[in-house]
């Protein structure tokens, strides 16, 4: 590793290690400190909402108490249970009165006075007067004390409201005269609660009754109020622990600790949630907020934390490649200097200003270069002859090798053509004698003679004639003079054709045939049959060699013509033809049956006449081509046939 | 009606063959052992086919073939040759030869283009 490397990876290593130890703390403390931030903020708006209402509602209380205390309605109602003001009269001499305490309270929509019965001897509204209110809570429980009737649905008006009821009793004797009741509308008391300040956007406080139905609007649905019952978990908290833990005398729960939860609230929505109890009227206070805004600052501290983690790295390797490029640009000058001038160039000068280690350490070089460049001149100069020399030397050693091949190419063209005309000569001059054998013999036969002996020797003779006859009809195969034809021949569809003939075989020997061939071969020319049976004779010859099974990988490609040779010679230096390969898994040839494989009569298998590759050799030589073999011991032999293009004739 | 058959080749023991089997066939056989001699024969007996080998020195079946078309266009030539698919069978054909046949000889294929060819002289003397 490169030194700036390793400095630079060393700040990384270490920026990450201190990243990964102190971000994980300083997150989880902060973390802490924030959810405790959340939980006080909310805790402290329950708490300060519950009693705002709780003093809320005791006010209203005592504007009830004191119509219920005044005199002058005293005074009124002992007038009429004494019998001396009619009904009628009572209306009239308290609604003013009970008209002016409505109009000072904003809140009460109605204000009205029952007698002991239970009848509504005055009101503010007119209409009241009369109705029998002998069963309803704020006269039965306003007799005895003031009294908060639970928020209801007044089935007259349908408004909703609470009312707040108060005993009216003779000063002196202590006796029941009727009972105070005020009317109030929701309206101040939701005020209150939606009253979201430092909620944020999804922040809520409403109130349920004790049986938990919501009594004051919800910032997310409408017309809630006593209709959305609110079942919760912190509902349903809230109200047990109000049943198990009140204290009615303290007027406060003890024994009990109250906590933050996060709970879906009555929309399913995630909410972290605190309550509070309005003990008077059985009320709950639940302020909430969703989970997801109140963590939010927990959320963009995560990702400062993470972006931070990930940002360490960065900078840690830049600094760190700062600092290395500090200490290695001289490092890398000098190398920069000392691989120039290694490469030759002693004019070279690394030439630094640094007056540190690495400057006298360039100057000494600088100097060294200096005394290697007048030693270094003379080398140069006898470096130059031996290269030269050995250049001179390989090229000789090519036209050397170019001319031995071209030797032994001559040498097996004039063989195949001394062997071509012997073996014509020969063929022909066995054939004579032949004819005349096998003639006599076949006329011998005809002669109808009776002797079984010499029937049978007679046909002995002809059978071993045929053989000898078979043989000289190859040779003069192999030797014939063949005219090719100058028709197109397409060579891929040819050896389709030819390796039809094989499937039997390869089949049975377990012989994979791999057919690679070029699509775009142009057409080549000559007799079509005879080069179908150079590719058998090839292909044959392969697929018996292959005893145990093996592979035959059938090529056919463009390629140029040899620059020296035969093939200069046949087909003219670099000119484009046609090559098809032969190429098997059979083991291979040694030197000395590649040499005369070629040869008539050459066999390694005794079941043949060894003329197949002769003929192929002719033929392929009278279609203007040429054929090769060349082999690698243990591996297999690849047989080469090249054959001009068919010129103008396109593909 | 017996037909005359001449024989060219320059081994006697083929000629001799040969004969043999003409006469076996009901022919009449005449064998000369060079061109020139078939030259000869061929215009004193007029022989109805000759049987012509290509290899032979001197003068050989071609330029033979030649010669007899020059004397006589009507005599039937096949000409004996000992390569199969032979180039220059084929153009002794051009030349006026009736067929070829190969050494050493399938008698049943001679006797068969004997006939055919003797069918042109079927009536005559």
């Amino acid at each position: 590793m490169r030194i700036a490397n390793k400095i630079s990876f060393s700040f990384l290593v270490t920026g990450l290690a201190v990243a990964s130890i102190v971000s994980p703390i300083v997150y989880s403390t902060v973390k802490n400190d924030l959810e405790k931030t959340i939980f006080a903020h909310l805790e402290t708006t329950a708490h300060s909402r519950t009693e705002h209402i709780i003093t809320f509602l005791n006010d209203d209380k005592g504007k009830v108490a004191m119509l219920a205390e005044s005199d002058s309605v005293e005074l009124v109602l002992n007038s009429y249970s004494s019998g001396s003001i009619s009904f009628s009269q009572v209306q009239e001499k308290l609604k003013h009165q009970l008209q002016e305490v409505l109009e000072a309270d904003e809140e009460a929509f109605e204000v009205f006075i029952i007698d002991r019965e239970g009848k509504i001897i005055s009101s503010t509204n007119d209409r009241s007067v009369g109705a029998d209110k002998s069963t309803d809570a704020y006269f039965l429980q306003g007799r005895d004390r003031p009294h908060i009737k639970d928020v209801y649905r007044s089935q007259a008006t349908g408004e909703v409201g609470y009312a707040i009821s108060a005993p009216i009793k003779a000063d002196q004797t202590g006796e029941l005269l009727g009972v105070a009741v005020f009317r109030f509308s929701m309206e101040d008391l939701s005020a209150i609660t939606t009253d979201r300040t430092g909620l944020g956007e999804s922040g809520e406080i409403y109130l349920i009754n004790k049986y938990k139905y919501m009594i004051t609007p919800s910032r997310f649905k409408k017309d809630v109020i006593l209709k959305q019952k609110v079942d919760t978990y912190y509902a349903n908290k809230a109200i047990r622990d109000f049943n198990l833990y009140y204290d009615p005398e303290l007027d406060e729960i003890r024994g009990h600790e109250h906590e933050i939860k996060v709970y879906p609230d009555y929309r399913g929505v995630r909410v972290l949630g605190m309550h509070g109890y309005i003990p008077d009227t059985q009320w709950f206070l639940l302020a909430e907020i969703n989970e997801e805004e109140a963590f939010i600052p927990l959320i963009k501290l995560r990702l400062l934390f993470l972006m931070t983690l990930l940002a360490t790295p960065v900078i840690s390797w830049l600094f760190g490649t700062f600092f290395a490029k500090l200490i290695t640009g001289p490092i890398t000058k000098l190398h920069k200097g000392i691989e120039i001038i290694g490469k030759g160039n002693l004019n070279y000068k690394v030439s630094t200003d640094a007056k540190d280690e690495i400057g006298q350490l360039s100057r000494s070089f600088d100097k060294m270069t200096e005394d290697l460049k007048t030693t270094t001149t003379s080398v140069h100069r006898l470096d130059k002859e031996v290269l030269e020399r050995r250049q001179a030397e390989s090229e000789l050693k090519v036209a050397y090798d170019d001319l031995k091949k071209l030797q032994a190419q001559l040498v097996q063209t004039e063989k195949m053509a001394i062997i071509g005309e012997l073996s014509a000569g020969v063929a022909h001059e066995i054939n004579n004698p032949l004819a005349v054998i096998l003639g006599e013999t076949a006329l011998l036969l005809k002669n109808k003679n009776k002797d079984k002996k010499l029937l049978t020797t007679l046909k002995t003779i002809i059978e071993q004639g045929e053989r000898i006859k078979l043989i000289t009809e190859r040779l003069l195969e192999f030797a014939r003079k063949r005219k090719i034809p100058r028709r197109a021949i397409n060579i891929n569809k040819a050896l389709e054709q030819s390796i039809a003939f094989l499937i039997y075989q390869t089949k049975i020997k377990n012989i994979k045939i791999i057919k690679e061939f070029d699509s775009s071969l142009p057409k080549t020319f000559g007799d079509k049959n005879q080069l179908q049976e150079v590719f058998l004779n090839i292909m044959f010859n392969a697929v018996q060699a292959m005893e145990k099974g093996g592979q035959l990988t059938i090529k056919t490609h463009i390629t140029k013509a040899q620059e020296y040779g035969e093939e200069r010679e046949l087909f003219g230096p670099g000119k484009k033809i046609v090559a098809i390969e032969f190429q098997d898994t059979a083991g291979g040839m040694d030197e000395d049956t590649l040499s005369k494989i070629f040869d008539p009569f050459f066999s390694t298998k005794a079941a043949n006449t060894g003329l197949g590759l002769a003929i192929s050799h002719g033929i392929i030589r009278d279609h203007k081509g040429l054929i090769t073999v060349q082999s690698k011991p243990t591996v297999g032999s690849t047989f080469i046939v090249k054959l001009p293009i068919k010129e103008g004739g396109g593909r | 009606m017996k037909r005359k058959i001449l024989v060219i080749d320059d081994e006697k023991a083929v000629c001799k063959m040969l004969e043999k089997f003409l006469v076996q066939q009901g022919h009449k056989p005449i064998s000369a052992l060079s061109g020139k001699e078939g030259l000869k024969k061929l215009q004193k007996e007029k022989p109805h086919i000759v049987l012509l080998d290509i290899r032979m020195p001197d003068m050989d079946g071609v330029e033979t073939l030649k010669e007899i078309r020059k004397l006589d266009k009507r005599v039937g030539i096949i000409m004996i040759t000992a390569v199969k698919k032979d180039a220059v069978g084929r153009e002794c054909l051009k030349l006026g030869a009736y067929g070829y046949i190969t050494k050493p000889f399938d008698f049943d294929y001679l006797e068969r283009t004997l006939t055919i060819k003797l069918l042109d002289f079927a009536g005559e003397e």
